[in-house]
């Protein structure tokens, strides 16, 4: 019988055993401190939170009335997330590449659009929009997912380049020596192996997508913060309010992380049979 | 995988489509899913009865203060209206077609008009969120607009507009019309054309309602709440040296204070003010005095004499039939409806 192993490598990770709740201590103590919160911002205290003014935002048409924002929002979100990746794939393939006229276009685009504030982008946007009126979407919220793309796919261009350039140069040398083709390498060797790297970055790159929905206020979309702030303008409870819609987010964020969690575990390689493991194990363990 | 991720944006897509979209497409949105509509019917029947029974007698309050108001403003404009055009139009018909190429004649080929308000001030344009439906006295009164040159009032579709967007929304053609609590001045006339006023605004006094001030020559010696760096601290400041000025970080905690018995009195802009006393109205009272003018008027592009023309004589004809009357006391309820402001901003005092 070999004991378990102190370390929580996933390679030592048996399969079939208990689960695993290492990665569910951190959201939970985050929970904790948002319930905390409204004690640390004085609640009960005078000019603070007070318990009775969370009571209309409890009531059915108000959460409904947040929950056409939040759905707003998390839907303008994952439209820009979604494609934005493969738009921020080329970018970054298109800025390694050999070819002047590919590269230098690439460098132009991400260095021009990262170094724009979000708010002028998508403001830009809705007014080269124009008036028209458009079939399916409405034009402030096409503006946010295009801004929000956009500069998503300039910054995680980056992320992306970082990832493939940390990769050692063998797995290169490796995929040519097999006669891989360019797109072949890419698809099979190089890009795997360089997402699963930057994914932490990625998602952190994300979750900012979701938050930064909150600027199309702007151009005057209704989405989950400034539904937030119409409805403090009737209830006077701004500090209760915020902190309502700040678990909104939060509990956004916090799914997409796991989301993200669960696709980085799935891209694994399976583990290797039990036997093997134990054997690299014994060997290790000298 | 593929499939899947085509199904998710696939189903962003129409949820971006259903949630992107304005109030009333919401509305509309409801009906087509009864039972969404019916939880929220279930949701709200309290507020809309509240609403039902409190609707007739505000009505009735503002029928009633309507005829003189009425033929106040009959005395007061006829030219204007008649400049207009009004007189070419019977009541509830549409307006005829304007000439090809102005703007008022592309609003009439769309069939409705596109109008910017504001979404958070309760009293002015408000999103509710207790109906999820605009409400306040810009919205009314652009729906009298609709009417005008429809013949409907659903003839409109509203875009949230803030103080920082509106001008460009305009010079850009995002909306035809701008009615968002907008203080006409010099400043942005240059940028935009504006209507006749419809509201003057001013800074007043909010008290309890069995307080006996009834303006600044009251306040000597009395605690008078506002809002740090505000400049309705420094009018008042001004205007009532012998006061005892408190300040606070929202007028909220002003409230918070009258209601504590440590302030007299909370002074800012008149419409901040009704808001809390929509709220309450049984609480607090504004009283009449004002000690400074804010003339509030819609604005059109520049140029676009046409529809603006339209527009002022759909505002004209509500003043004279005292449908503005009404809308001013079912909005701001807690002051005596006032007279008509004058046709032009400019002579507003």
């Amino acid at each position: 019988m070999i004991p378990r192993p102190p370390t929580s490598r996933p390679e030592w990770r048996l399969p079939g055993r208990s689960v695993n709740w290492e990665p569910w201590l951190a959201p939970v103590g985050v929970a904790l401190l948002l319930l905390m919160l409204p004690f640390v911002f004085g609640l009960g205290r005078e000019g603070g939170m007070e318990l009775a003014n969370f009571e209309p935002l409890f009531r059915l048409s108000t959460l409904q009335f947040l929950a056409f924002g939040l759905v707003w929002t998390v839907s303008v979100a994952l439209v820009a997330i979604l494609v934005s990746l493969p738009l921020a794939t080329l970018f970054a393939l298109g800025r390694l590449s050999g070819r002047g006229f590919i590269r230098w276009p690439s460098i132009a685009y991400i260095e021009g659009i990262r170094s724009l504030p979000v708010l002028l982008l998508i403001f830009y946007m809705f007014f080269r929009l124009g008036s028209g009126q458009l079939p399916f979407v409405s034009k402030d919220a096409l503006a946010v997912i295009i801004a929000l793309t956009l500069y998503t796919a300039a910054v995680n261009a980056e992320v992306i380049r970082a990832g493939i350039v940390s990769l050692p140069k063998g797995q290169f040398e490796a995929a040519q020596a097999l006669g891989m083709t360019y797109p072949r390498m890419m698809q099979s060797v190089i890009l795997p192996q360089s997402f699963r790297r930057v994914l932490p970055t990625l998602i952190a790159q994300f979750t900012t997508v979701v938050k930064d929905t909150s600027l199309g206020a702007i151009i005057g979309t209704v989405e989950l913060a400034q539904r937030g702030r119409i409805v403090f303008q009737g209830f006077r409870n701004p500090l209760e309010t915020y902190f309502v819609v700040a678990i909104m987010y939060f509990v956004v964020n916090f799914i997409l992380g796991r989301i993200s969690l669960r696709i980085q575990r799935r891209r694994k390689t399976t583990p290797l049979p039990r036997e093997v493991q134990e054997k690299l194990f014994a060997d290790e363990m000298g | 995988m593929r499939k899947i991720v085509l199904m998710v944006v696939l189903m962003a897509a129409f949820i971006i489509a259903v949630t992107g979209c304005t109030p009333q497409q919401q509305a509309a949105v409801e009906k087509a899913a009864p039972t969404v509509a019916a939880a929220a019917k279930a949701a709200a029947p309290t507020i809309a009865a509240a609403a039902q029974a409190a609707a007739p007698t505000i009505a009735a309050a503002a029928q009633a203060a309507a005829p003189t108001v009425a033929a106040a403003a009959k005395a007061a404009a006829p030219t204007v209206a008649a400049a207009a055009g009004g007189a070419a139009k019977s009541a509830g018909a549409a307006l005829p077609k304007a000439a090809e190429g102005t703007a008022l004649r592309k609003v009439q080929d769309r069939g409705k008009v596109i109008v910017g308000v504001k979404y958070d001030v309760p009293t002015f344009g408000f999103l509710n969120p207790a109906t999820n439906k605009l409400e306040g006295f810009d919205v009314d009164l652009a729906k009298g607009i609709a009417k005008y040159i429809f013949g409907s009032e659903d003839a409109i579709e509203f875009q949230q507009a803030v103080s920082a967007n509106r001008i460009p929304f305009l010079q850009n053609d995002t909306v035809d019309l701008i009615a968002s609590t907008m203080t006409a001045n010099a400043d942005r006339a240059n940028q935009i054309d504006f209507t006749r006023a419809y509201y003057v605004a001013g800074q007043g006094l909010l008290v309890p309602a069995n307080s006996t001030i009834t303006g600044l020559k009251d306040l000597a010696g009395k605690a008078v709440c506002s809002v740090t760096g505000s400049t309705s601290e420094k009018n008042i400041r001004e205007k009532a040296p012998q006061a005892n000025v408190v300040l606070f970080q929202t007028y909220s905690e002003c409230v918070q204070a009258m209601d504590a018995g440590r302030v007299d009195a909370v002074t800012t802009d008149d419409n901040i003010l009704l808001g809390f006393v929509k709220q309450s109205p049984n609480k607090y009272k504004v009283p009449d005095e004002r000690f400074t003018v804010e003339p509030y008027a819609m604005g059109v592009k520049k140029g676009n004499k046409e529809l603006l023309e339209a527009v002022n004589a759909a505002l004209e004809g509500m003043i004279k039939d005292g449908t503005w009357a009404a809308l001013y006391a079912k909005n701001l309820p807690g002051i005596k409806v006032p007279n008509p402001p004058p046709a032009d901003w400019r002579e507003v005092k």
